[in-house]
Formats: structure tokens, sequence, C-alpha cells
């Protein structure tokens, strides 16, 4: 089956009613930049069939949970009156297969609900409009009688299940973020339900039970017909009727057998899910604990970097900002020095004097006396001898060097040298100081950047608790309670159903056994009429070798099956690994356990998963069961997802894509958010059909919108046929 | 190459399993033929038109015919 | 009197379009150092300083010009706060002072030269934020300047 069209109206962010895709067969890609409508083109799929969104972090919602949020926005703030209408439509076409007796049939299937205006108040509050229930139609020409037949409520509902069966949708398609829910790796029971859906093992089991019905039939039709011919039909026929007896406790059995394996089936799927929720629960403390020792630990750091900062900015105002000057203190230092040699060229002169000569008053004397005192000789007046003592008369008491300007200086001097002194002892200090501190404030960013990196992932792990597991893990305790008191009940009657389940295998045994015992005491019985042909005895040796046969193959073919699951699988995850050096390995399913693993050659689980990995793995699986549906069932469905590889990089996403272009009929790929630019690189791909862009379209002239004024256009870049 | 009907596969999946009834003296040719009426039966029985219980009987009847 | 005693009540001036331009960017007029957001320097003074010291390590020397002079400080709060540093201002101004040694006893002189080099100084800061505005809202920025002075040796 293909999808032919879709058609929007006023549907999320799509305004108005000239929205329309048209498919072709093959690969069509739906591209757009972040928030250009592509999940809402999505849920426009979606919601046609099933009257539901998928809502994140919420699962599926229905269209009455909605209300008018549907709607878009700017019709909304269009309306001018009251009593205005106004129509969300979505209408798709679907071709079915030609089949071998009928021809390919079109389906038009259309969803559309109403709106109409109250009253003037806020155009975007729910109260203001009245909200009509959505109808659902589908029209096709009748084949045989050429008739446009139209199926709405329920009869429409009917078709659109036999078109795309409940069971095999969730696989068709999903969006990137239900993926987690559809094949969950630690849950064994979606990979299970997929395969029980897919392939055709439910109908070995018709198949035994026809063969085996038959077989009991005719065997005891056959009994009685060889006792009519018994020496002793008396023995026989009480024999026969022991049997007979025996095979009706022991079908009797089997149904109760059966009964309680499909309730086992039940519980163990329950007991997986409160497995599943208790873990989620058992989680949370320690990831919480975890959340605040981080958050303890930032605020250290923090503290740390503030001292730190602080002290920085005391040591720069108190010394380091000198660092640069040393060749001025140097100059400086020179200066001082300056002075201190003139004042000592000053020293020398004034010791060029000799030490002895006496002072003023003694000189006085001699001039008076005209006598020079210390060489005993006449010092006459007007003589050499009278001059020199007179020139040493009022010679400067204080020496040159001494003079009060001279004097200040030198204190200064004295005083700046040794400032200086302890200023380059400190300055010596600096630069190490400075890279010591720089190395330390460098190394406590680091390691908060560190915390901060662990913070966001340990929040991202506790969001993910309630989304994977739709626990609530605030309410804690009470759940936790509530959870463990499940747990215990359903181990209860798990054991209790094992318990039964062994003794309706033991009784089955046993009745086999004690049914042979009596046939083969019947077959001892002579038989008087050796020439008459039972011809129910011919016939039963035929439906006893098939029905015993038959009774095997259910479980062969089962396990073929996920073995054509897991080379399936594998073909198109090679493809994908070769072009991505970070994945390798194979998929394998574990027969047992159904758990989805990742394993080398040799078989060992490799352990380097991220959440590429798993996404990409889960979808070669989902393609695989898609494709294994297609032929066994002898139809082919379409492809449609949203955004399946948003965890990949480019380039397994491209290899990812010509993968299924090769394996699906159709496919219809919503891809992540992408730039313009990069819409040049997907034109280029030959496996591309069809190629559609979303944009926002922006009238306003203004950068940004408000929300009536925004909305998605689509357009048409590729369209092979 | 025209894909596999289910009919086929079923058939095939008897007669891989019992090794094209090479383990027996009854006759193959019968075998085969009680094998596919078993399998049309058995598509009858899934598409709702039939139900089991007739189509135990039904197959009762072609038994008789062919044996 | 000695020189530090005599410096103490003089005053350095300033000019106004620096003390817009750049000491409030930089200083908080109140000092305290209790907040990381704060600005870089709790007072005025060390603003002042820092900014001597670059015009001192620059060579740029720019006189005060007439008129107008702006804003001033005394002295003695640079002694009275910072320790080692007016005694650095001090020697300084001596090794750039065309009188000598003959400064150390002409407090005028001291004053005068360091104006002039906080002028300069001045500028050059001034040109760096013309440059980039955001340079020194970065507290980085400080510690970075400081290691791209060279130690011509």
């Amino acid at each position: 089956m293909v999808i032919k069209s879709i058609k929007l109206k006023n549907f999320q962010c799509y305004y108005g009613d000239k929205h329309s895709i048209n498919f072709t067969e093959g690969l069509n890609i739906i591209t757009g930049s972040i928030a250009s409508g592509k999940s809402k083109l999505f849920d426009a799929f979606y919601w046609v069939l099933n009257d539901k969104i998928f809502v994140t972090g919420k699962d599926w919602v229905s269209t009455k949970n909605l209300g008018i949020s549907l709607v878009n926005d700017k019709a909304k703030y269009d309306s001018n009156d009251i009593d205005d209408l106004i129509e969300t439509s979505v209408e798709i076409v679907v071709k079915t297969n030609s089949g071998r007796n009928s021809e390919s049939i079109e389906y038009t299937i259309r969803r559309e609900y109403l709106i109409s205006r109250r009253t003037m108040n806020d155009c975007f509050d729910s109260n203001t409009w009245t909200i009509s229930t959505p109808t659902l139609t589908v029209e096709h020409v009748n084949q045989k009688n050429s008739n446009h037949e139209i199926a709405q409520g329920q009869e429409a509902k009917e078709v659109i299940e036999n078109l795309f069966p409940s069971k095999i949708s969730p696989y068709i398609w999903f969006q990137g973020e239900a993926l987690d829910k559809l094949i969950d790796f630690d849950n064994k029971g979606t990979i299970r339900k997929a395969i029980d859906y897919i392939s055709y093992v439910p109908l070995y089991k018709t198949m035994n039970n026809i063969i085996s019905t038959v077989d009991k039939k005719i065997s005891n039709t056959a009994r009685k017909e060889v006792g009519k011919l018994s020496g002793n039909i008396k023995l026989y026929n009480d024999l026969s009727l022991q049997i007979e007896n025996k095979n009706k406790d022991a079908l009797n059995n089997q149904n109760l057998l059966e009964k309680k394996l499909l309730t086992l089936g039940g519980r163990t799927e329950q007991m997986e899910d409160v497995e599943s929720a208790l873990s989620a629960l058992a989680e949370f403390p320690k990831l919480s604990e975890e959340k605040i020792e981080v958050q303890n630990d930032l605020i250290n750091i923090n503290n740390d970097i503030e001292r730190l900062d602080i002290e920085e900015r005391k040591k720069f105002s108190s010394l380091w900002m000198l660092y640069g000057t040393k060749a001025l203190f140097q100059t400086a230092a020179d200066k001082l020095i300056e002075f201190e040699d003139y004042r000592q060229s000053l020293i020398s002169k004034e010791y060029k004097l000799p030490l002895d000569v006496p002072g003023d008053v003694y000189l006085n004397k001699m001039l008076k006396n005209e006598l020079c005192m210390i060489c005993d000789r006449p010092a006459k007046k007007g003589t050499e001898a009278y001059d020199n003592i007179k020139g040493k008369l009022n010679r400067k008491i204080k020496p040159e060097y001494l003079t009060p300007e001279n004097e200040q200086i030198n204190t200064e001097v004295l005083t700046f040298k040794s400032k200086l002194g302890s200023l380059s002892r400190n300055y010596d200090s600096i630069f190490n100081k400075v890279i010591e501190h720089k190395k330390k404030l460098n190394n406590l960013y680091e390691e908060r950047g560190i915390f901060n990196d662990k913070l966001l992932a340990v929040n991202e792990d506790i969001d993910k608790l309630y989304t994977k597991r739709g626990i609530d893990v605030s309410k804690g305790a009470q759940t936790h309670r509530s959870k463990h008191g499940e747990y215990k009940t359903l181990n209860e009657d798990i054991r209790n159903l094992n318990r039964k389940i062994e003794f309706y295998k033991a009784s089955l045994r046993e009745f086999d056994i004690q049914v042979s015992k009596l046939e083969d005491q019947q077959s001892k019985i002579q038989r008087v009429n050796t020439e008459v042909n039972v011809v129910e005895e011919e016939i039963a040796k035929y439906t006893k070798y098939l029905a015993n046969y038959i009774s095997q193959i259910e479980q062969k073919e089962y396990n073929k099956l996920i073995g054509q699951i897991e080379s399936e699988a594998n073909m198109n995850f090679s493809e994908i690994t070769s072009v991505n050096k970070t994945i390798d390995g194979i998929i394998k399913i574990d027969r047992e356990t159904f758990r989805v693993l990742n394993v080398d050659e040799d078989g060992r689980e490799l352990q380097n998963y991220n959440t590429g990995h798993y996404t990409l793995m889960k979808m070669c699986i989902i393609n695989a069961i898609i494709q294994l549906t297609n032929e066994y069932k002898d139809t082919s469905y379409p492809f449609i997802t949203d955004a399946p590889t948003s965890n990949l990089d480019d380039k397994a996403t491209f290899a990812y894509l010509e993968s299924i272009s090769g394996t699906f009929k159709q496919s219809i790929v919503i891809t992540k958010d992408i730039s313009e630019d990069e819409i040049e690189a997907i034109k280029q791909k030959k496996y591309i059909s069809s190629l559609f862009l979303l944009k926002i379209k922006n009238n306003t002239g203004n950068e940004k919108m408000n929300r009536n004024e925004a909305y998605s256009t689509i357009t048409t870049i590729i369209q092979k046929n | 190459m025209k894909t596999k009907t289910i009919n086929d596969r079923l058939l095939e999946s008897i007669t891989q399993a019992t090794n094209n009834f090479s383990d027996t003296s009854l006759s193959k040719t019968t075998l085969l033929e009680i094998s596919k009426k078993l399998v049309d039966y058995v598509m009858e029985v899934d598409s709702s038109h039939t139900q089991e219980s007739s189509a135990a009987r039904s197959l009762e009847n072609d038994l008789y015919n062919k044996i | 009197m000695s020189l530090v005693s005599e410096l103490s009540d003089k005053r350095l001036k300033y000019k106004t379009i620096h003390r817009e331009g750049i000491l409030d960017k930089l200083c908080e007029v109140q000092g305290s150092q209790k907040n990381i957001d704060r600005k870089y320097f709790s007072q005025l003074w060390e603003g002042y300083t820092w900014a001597a010291i670059i015009g001192f390590i620059n060579n740029k020397r720019v006189p005060l010009g007439s008129g107008g002079k702006g804003d001033a400080f005394k002295f003695s709060v640079i002694n009275n706060n910072g320790g080692e540093l007016a005694d650095a201002l001090i020697l300084l101004a001596l090794s750039k002072s065309k009188k000598g040694y003959k400064s150390l006893t002409d407090p005028n002189e001291i004053i005068n030269v360091i104006e002039e080099f906080a002028n300069g100084g001045f500028e050059i800061i001034q040109s760096k934020i013309r440059e980039d505005e955001s340079y020194f809202n970065n507290p980085d920025a400080f510690i970075e300047e400081l290691l791209e002075r060279r130690e011509t040796d």
C-alpha cells in the first residue's frame, strides 16, 4: 500500500487549506529547519488515522483532551465575529496494492472538526469556542458496482483498522521519541509482540489443532472398527473406553495448561513492568543523592573561586600592579647612588684639610700676638705667615656636605634606599606568584566545568526516569510501597502458576504413558477377521505421522523467524556501520530472553553503547520487522517516521536513508532539523524520490513574529515519478 | 520472481520438517496432498471464513475420499 | 619634615574625563571587597596608582594642561592604605624627574611627575577601552595586561 497524498487545513501550524503533499513511491523526504512544522506534519498523519497525537513527555493524547490546541493560531486570531466557524481537517489518500483477485483501491480518509466562536474574548482561550466532535469518513469506489461508498464513524474505523492494523502501525510509523517505548531493549515483551504479530507462527498452532483433532477422531474410529473385529470385543471395548476417557482427561488438562500458560504470559509481562518501575524508583534516591553531592561540590568550588578572586584583587592593589617597573627602580636606585657618590666626593674633599688645625679663638690669639703658636715662629702682619693664619679663620663651621639641603636629601636617600631594598625583595616574587595564582584559578574553572556537566547529566537521568518508565519519582515512598506490593503479589501468582503448569505437564505425560499401555494391550488382542481392512487404520497412519511432525514445527519456525529478523536487521546495520566507524559488531537477539544485544564476531557483548547505537539498532530491527511483515503477509506497508536519526551523525543518517530507500516500496521520512544550505547536499542524493521543504512564512517584515502571525508552508523541491 | 505466499511457506515448513517424507513408507504423494489441504484449511480459519472444528471435519472427509 | 609627611597633605590631581571614563568604571567609590561582582578596584586611589604605573612603564608623560583641572585626592590616602605603593610611586617619580635626587626634597616636583605620568597612563587605558569597550569588564584582563608588560632587563 502507498500513501498518495496528504492535505491539511488549519491543523496546528498550517494556516488555511493550501497545504498538501503528493507522495511518490520510493524515498520521500520532508525537511526543514527547527520549528518549521515537521513534527506537526507527522502529527497530522497520526491524527487522521488514530484521533490522537504524540505529546512529548506525555505519550499519545486523544483529540478530546487537546481542545482548541490543534486549531491553527492565525485562524483563531483572524476570526472577528461571534459564530465564526473554523474547520480543522486532515485528509489522506491511500492506495492499496492490487491483489490476485482485486484491483487496487483508493481510499480517501478524512478527519475534521469545527470550532465556533462564542464570545469575543481572548481568541486563544478555549472557553471562547465551542468544539464539535471530530468526524471521520472513509470514501472509496466499490469495484463491483462502481458505487461511491462512504463509511463513517465506527465503520470508518474498521476500514482503517483493515488498512493499518493496529498491531503493525506502531512499527510503520513512529517518532524518534516513541521509539524508546516501541522497542525497549530491556523489555523482552516488545520483541516478542512484534514477532507474534508478523509471523505466521500462530498459524502453526491452528494447523496443529486441526491435524491433531482429525488424528484423534480417526484413531478413535479406527479403534472402534478394529474392536468390532476383535476376538474379545468386551475387553477391547473396555480398553477403548478407558483410552477415550484418558484422552478426554488429557485434552481437558491440555486446555487448562494452555489457559495457565496464557495467564502466565500476562503476569510475566506485568511483572516486567513492575520490575522496570521498581528499578526506576530504586535508581531515584541514588540519582538524587548524586545530584546533591554535585551541587555541594559546585558550591564549594564557587566559594574557592570567589576566595581566590578576592585574594587576587588584594594582592594586585598592594604589590602585583608594580610588575614591569624593575628598570625604573633600577634608575631610581642609580639616582640615589648618584647622590651618595656626590656626597662621598664632598666628604673626600673636606678631608683634605689637616685635622690638627686649631679653632678660631686660638687663631685670633695668634693673630693678636702675631705669633704662630704651633711652630713658634713670628707671624707679623702683612707676612705670608700672618695671612696663612688669617685664612684659616671663619672657615665654615659645618663641612660643605653637611648643608641643610644635602642633609635633608641624605636623610631621604637613606630612607628610600631601604624602602627600595624591601620593595625589590617583594618585587622578585611577583611573577611566580601571579602565574601560580592563574594556574590555581584555571584549575578551579576547569573543575567547575566538569561538575556543571555532571549536574546536567544527572538531571537528564532523573528526567528520563519519568519519561521512560512513566514513574512520577516525586511520589517516592508511596509509589515504592504499592509497586512492591504488586511485585510480591505477582511473584506469588507466578509461582503458583508455574506449579500448576508443571502439574498439568506431568499429568499429560502420565496420560500418554497410560494410553500407550492401554493401546498396547489392545493391539495384543487377536483379531478374528484379518482380511477386512479397516480404512480408518490406514488413514490414521497418515494423520499420526503428520501430527507428530507438525507439533514440533511451531517452535522451529519461531526460531527461524528470529534468525530472519536478525539477518535482515544486520544487512541494514552493516550498510550503515560501514560508513560510521564508531559503531560495529552485529545485532543478536537472545533466543531465551529476547533481549537485543550488540555483539562481536565471537558473540561477546560489546559494551560501548551510546544513544546513537541504540537508536540505530532499534531502527534496523524495526525495518526488518516491517520488511518481513510485508513479505509474509504479502502486502507492503509504507514506512513513515519522524526524525529517526536525530542521534546519528550526517554520514550515518544518509547511509540509513539509502538503505531504507532500497528496502521499502514507499518510505516517508521527516528529517531532523537542518539548515537551508544542507538541503543542497540532500538534493544530490540519487536515492531520493521526492523532497519537500517546510518553512515558516513571515509576511510581517519583522524578524520575530507572534503566534498569530507565523505559519508553515510546504514547498515541493523534487518529485520523481 | 513471484514472492512466496503464506500457503507456500506453510507447506514448505512441513516438507522441510519431514525431509520430504523420507523416513516413512507411506505414499509421498498422498502425504503431500493431505498437507496441501491442511494448509488451505488453516488459511481459511485464519481469514475467519471457517472455524477450526469445521475445518477438521472437512479434512476428515477429504481423507476418507483420498484413501 | 620628611618627604612623605610633606606629601601627605598635597593632592594628586587628575582630569574629570578620566574620572568618568575610567575610574568610575573600574573602582568602587565606597570601598568594600566583599562581593566578586563588584568592580575590580575597591578604592579610587588603587585605580589611580595603577594608571600611574602604566604611564611610568610606557614612559608616557602628559602634562595636565591649564583650566578645569578636575578632581584630586590626598596623597595620604595612598600612603595610609597602599603601604609600599606610595613609596614605589615616589621612587618611580624619582627615576623620571629631571631634578634627579634633588626631587626628594621637592614634594611639588614629586606630585607633578606622578600626576603627569598618571595622566599619560589614563590616556593609554582610554585608548584600550576605545578599541574594545568590554576589555576591562572581564576581571581576568588586569592580570592579562600585567603579564603582557615586558621586563627590560
